[in-house]
């Protein structure tokens, strides 16, 4: 079975890390807080990221449900875009899973890669790792990158949120998972989880067009059992359900919804 | 349904539009079938056999999403709300969550746009 991401080494890494960053369209016109808290939190961790030059839409959920030629090519594109030997970095789960199928859907077919070659002049980069930001949590250790941060969020109550970032459809079902990895992260830092039960509902996406009674309905469920359970924020992985709990919830005093970038560039002070 | 012989009254259901590929259902399965591929399949089947689509707001979303590709290689947000709604002849409900959208930043004025627009006509050349 091919992978696309590799294991990476314990401890920390000897050069600076760097990356070619995928924003994506949520990030760049929607996502502004995530987007500011992700490079001010990277800077910070001393990161270096580049933002992968004239990058297009990955299709998002548009393009694979009506029009199967856009579906393919627009993902394709962007990976022809992705500079050679460094790892691309994307931030958002729905990107992700678009670049990732298109990368493992050429690899593992020889016609397809033909035609990936042929429309864009140039061979197919077998060894381009495509991760997502979490990933950076598997090879940076926070505390140990920056001792100060110990406590930092000290008695603060989160509910971490993921969506349906951890669900993977059967092609990618050997990728690596980042199951617990926004728990993983902030308890070093002092926070408190909490566990409600809702952390895997999907938030409704873009159903909050055509369909917001049922984007409502699951947003106010998510935001309210996170409530009950104790927890005074939300920490969400996607800027699509970030979107979605903060202008769908119709709840009297809901909780604040932060991105896991925001709550991570607070604590390091970013 | 489909093996059942009743592959007419499948192209014809609200289920196929409403599935947005979270990917539960195929995470959870044994068989490891990937179901929202099944429905993408089913979508282009549907759109190609001309059958009446049960939930035609879901797929004015998604030509409106698509149409704003084609026009900038990103999608804007704002364009595609505004387009959605005239096309629906609904413009006012809605206004208040647009409104808020606007006011936390959400909803940029102006569209992010690819530089090479040859490259996303070429892919979008037949539509």
């Amino acid at each position: 079975m091919t992978r696309s991401s590799r294991t990476p080494d314990s401890g920390l890494p000897a050069d600076r890390l760097n990356f070619s960053f995928f924003p994506g369209c949520s990030l760049k016109a929607s996502g502004h807080e995530n987007t500011l808290s992700l490079l001010k939190f990277c800077e910070s961790m001393d990161i270096e990221l580049i933002e992968l030059d004239d990058w297009n839409c990955c299709g998002s959920s548009s393009a694979h449900s009506i029009d199967k030629r856009s579906a393919k090519y627009l993902p394709m594109r962007n990976l022809s875009l992705a500079p050679r030997g460094i790892p691309l970095l994307i931030a958002c789960p729905s990107c992700l899973l678009r670049l990732k199928s298109s990368f493992l859907s050429i690899k593992a077919d020889p016609a397809l890669r033909q035609d990936y070659e042929a429309f864009f002049g140039k061979p197919f980069d077998d060894e381009l790792e495509i991760i997502h930001f979490f990933e950076i949590f598997n090879r940076v250790h926070l505390k140990d990158h920056r001792e100060d941060l110990a406590g930092k969020l000290k008695g603060i109550r989160v509910a971490p949120y993921y969506g349906c970032m951890l669900f993977m459809p059967p092609g990618l079902r050997f990728e690596k998972s980042h199951a617990g990895i926004i728990e993983k992260s902030l308890k070093p830092l002092g926070a408190e989880i909490v566990y409600f039960g809702y952390a895997h509902r999907c938030c409704g996406t873009y159903l909050s067009v055509a369909k917001p009674d049922v984007a409502r309905k699951v947003v106010n469920e998510i935001i309210s059992k996170a409530m009950e359970a104790g927890a005074e924020c939300l920490v969400t992985a996607c800027s699509m359900c970030h979107l979605n709990l903060e202008i769908r919830c119709t709840l009297d005093n809901p909780i604040p919804v932060l991105h896991f970038s925001e709550l991570l560039s607070l604590a390091l002070g970013a | 349904m489909i093996q059942l012989g009743l592959a007419e009254e499948v192209l014809k259901t609200s289920a196929i539009w409403v599935c947005v590929g979270c990917n539960t259902c195929s995470s959870a399965c044994p068989m490891a079938i990937d179901i929202p591929a099944l429905m993408d399949g089913l979508r282009h089947a549907a759109l190609e056999k001309g059958v009446e689509i049960p939930e035609p707001d879901i797929l004015n979303f998604h030509r409106e999403v698509l149409n704003t590709v084609k026009k900038y290689g990103r999608t804007h947000k704002l364009e595609i709300m505004m387009r959605y709604k005239l096309k629906k002849m609904d413009i006012f409900s809605d206004m208040g969550v647009g409104l808020k959208m606007l006011k936390k930043r959400k909803l940029d004025l102006t569209p992010s746009k690819v530089k090479d627009k040859k490259a996303i006509d070429k892919i979008f050349q037949n539509t």
